[in-house]
């Protein structure tokens, strides 16, 4: 299918999966990403497609061996994660889930910024899905709050786009050169790579979707932002210092959270941190460290999200203090999240080391040693929370007070899904040259299975065990809630709006005083979500903002347009 | 164990991992790696008190999940199986 980029795969067969009948639905829902994989093979490459569409020269398909990594673990992680999500019964989020998938493929294989804008988009559409799914009111209110904060981004990256064309006269999406256009674009790459403070989204929404729709989630859209900061921006210095603040601000919050679905959810964060470092570095074997780390990274947090989505699948529970004594209840699902957890904490003989090794030798080559301390110390804080707090408290942790926790059996296609791919993470722990490095974007001389390596890493992920066992008090799951970037939005507006004068008790409110008016009821409103003493979601302002804000977007991209040369 | 008792093993930990380092790779100040795991642990611990500090934590507005939360629901859509934990993997 050389015409063609292997997202029209998923995004054509999202369609047959709409209006495919009930019976027929959960087959073409693995069978779509299957086809999708074989395309993704079959391109070479070199491989390049060109339209041109009014006057623009597009590139729908580039194919290189950076973009030909991506691909690889995105097909990947479609099929794995269909077969985790067969026994959805709901196709809105199956058919999200493809488009989803193929947006993210279309990113990567986009050779032009037109392309990639228009995948770019797409991909928020269809993961909003993912997150609106889940049906309650804080999946409402997140889902609404991820779609006005990436639209607002989107924005932000056309601005960049247009600025860029009018500027070179050129689409083709390489090497940015620092500018005006090219931070523009740099803005809108680094919300979606989720880089503190325009951050707060991701752990504010993923863990309010569906247990599927967050395995899809975490693998696709910070992602898909790497490749484009890998493609767009390597050796930029901002981002080695960006990387290394995401990588200790993701681990610090996680450490405070009592959401086992938040706390991976900051983990991201501080994971993509790594790869945002490494592009900064932005030398061939950073480059490939991002690669690789992303790859790995997919992987094992699909398989983290997956374990911490059975528990909440199987219990109804995802709270630390809620949690506790399911290692009998629950082994397998703690044996395929222990291997994932160690794998994220960089354990030798598992995925996460071979690349997160490499990022810490290609800071140390490029002569960053505080980088390489700093990520180390990052990387006790990813072990502690993730394979030692997490997995404690939730399966060997007490039983929280009251009745038993209920244990709801798990669908088979959920097993298969995880044992698969605790299996992938093995294998690639394993033998990481021929099933990680040869995919890489350039040619790998690293080893990382010297003993040095290998006696670091286990004496310090040893004795953070050690501490951890000291000081378990200290690390227990707390009934809290912290407080992030994301104040400013939530909880800011309504402040200020109760600064406002009041209106007079009969006199309708009009025009602005009706935005203030609903900006004072959103406490309210939220309170009723939390508490769920009103069955609906959130209505009025939140929803009418992110329409405000399509037709500003829409009507701001159109007049630059018309204003073009 | 007394907390003499736990120190010491830790002290004694610590120094068997920064020989084992020495003598496998020859690193000039042994020990350090061990010691940055310990300490780092340690500064994790502080954090929730910090956060405090800061005024950056808030009670979770929502009760404790007891008897209302649902099993099998939470996936909005998921079919659920029979039986009771991994036995609904046969």
């Amino acid at each position: 299918m050389p015409e063609l980029t292997p997202a029209v795969v998923l995004l054509a067969g999202a369609l047959v999966v709409a209006v495919a009948p009930a019976r027929l639905r959960a087959a073409s829902f693995v069978a779509v990403p299957l086809l999708a994989a074989v395309a993704v093979w079959q391109v070479e490459p070199g491989t390049s497609v060109t339209w041109t569409f009014y006057g623009l020269e597009l590139e729908p398909l580039r194919v290189d061996r950076l973009s030909q990594a991506f691909a690889y673990v995105f097909a990947l992680a479609a099929i794995l994660f269909a077969v985790f999500g067969l026994r959805i019964t709901d196709p809105a989020q199956q058919v999200a889930g493809l488009l989803y998938a193929g947006s993210a493929l279309g990113i990567v294989y986009a050779g032009d910024l037109l392309t990639l804008f228009v995948f770019w988009e797409l991909k928020v559409v269809t993961s909003v899905v993912l997150i609106w799914a889940r049906g309650t009111a804080r999946s409402q209110s997140a889902g609404t709050r991820y779609l006005f904060v990436h639209l607002t981004g989107g924005i932000v990256l056309l601005g960049g786009i247009l600025w860029w064309y009018a500027g070179t006269g050129s689409l083709t999406f390489g090497a940015f050169e620092m500018g005006g256009a090219a931070a523009l674009v740099l803005v809108g790459f680094v919300l979606t790579a989720a880089v503190p403070p325009l951050h707060s989204w991701l752990a504010d929404s993923y863990p309010e979707a569906t247990v599927a729709g967050t395995v899809f989630l975490s693998a696709f859209t910070t992602k898909a932002a790497v490749y484009a900061l890998a493609r767009g921006f390597p050796g930029t210095e901002l981002l080695v210092w960006a990387g290394v603040a995401m990588a200790l601000y993701g681990v610090v919050y996680a450490m405070m959270q009592n959401d086992i679905r938040r706390l991976l959810a900051y983990h991201i964060v501080s994971q993509v941190g790594f790869m945002v470092a490494a592009i900064g570095i932005g030398t061939e074997t950073a480059v490939n460290a991002a690669t690789a780390h992303a790859f790995a990274h997919i992987l094992y947090k699909g398989l983290l999200l997956m374990g911490t989505g059975a528990v909440l699948q199987a219990t109804g529970r995802s709270r630390l203090t809620d949690l506790g004594g399911l290692a009998r209840a629950m082994p397998v699902v703690l044996a395929v999240y222990v291997v994932a957890a160690f794998s994220i904490s960089g354990v030798p003989l598992l995925s996460g080391f071979p690349s997160k090794e490499m990022v810490v030798h290609a800071a140390y080559e490029a002569d960053y040693q505080a980088v390489v301390w700093l990520l180390k110390l990052a990387s006790i804080g990813t072990f502690l929370s993730t394979a030692l707090k997490l997995p404690y408290y939730t399966w060997f942790g007490p039983r929280p007070a009251g009745p038993d926790v209920p244990v709801r059996a798990l669908p088979t296609s959920m097993y298969v899904a995880m044992i698969v791919l605790a299996g992938i993470n093995v294998a690639i722990g394993l033998a990481p040259g021929p099933l990680l490095y040869d995919h890489l974007p350039h040619e790998v001389v690293f080893e990382p299975y010297t003993l040095a390596r290998v006696t670091d890493a286990v004496n310090l992920l040893a004795f953070t065990a050690v501490g951890f066992w000291l000081l378990r008090p200290h690390l227990a799951g707390k009934a809290v809630v912290t407080v992030d970037t994301d104040w400013f939005y939530r909880d800011l507006p309504p402040r200020l709006a109760r600064l406002a004068p009041r209106r007079r008790i009969g006199a309708e409110p009009a025009g602005w005083r009706q935005v203030v008016e609903r900006l004072r009821a959103l406490p309210e409103r939220r309170r009723v979500a939390r508490t769920g003493s009103g069955a609906a979601a959130p209505r009025g302002l939140t929803p009418t903002w992110v329409l405000g804000a399509v037709v500003l977007g829409t009507f701001v991209a159109t007049l630059t347009v018309s204003l073009l040369p | 164990m007394s907390r003499a008792a736990v120190a010491g093993l830790v002290v004694a930990a610590l120094a068997g991992a920064g020989l084992f380092e020495w003598l496998v790779t020859g690193v000039s100040l042994p020990g350090v790696i061990p010691v940055f795991g310990l300490v780092g642990c340690a500064a994790y611990a502080m954090v929730g008190k910090v956060f405090g500090r800061l005024g950056l934590t808030r009670s979770d507005p929502e009760p404790p999940a007891g008897a209302s939360a649902r099993a099998g629901t939470a996936a909005a859509g998921v079919e659920p199986a029979a039986g009771r934990g991994d036995e609904g993997r046969a």
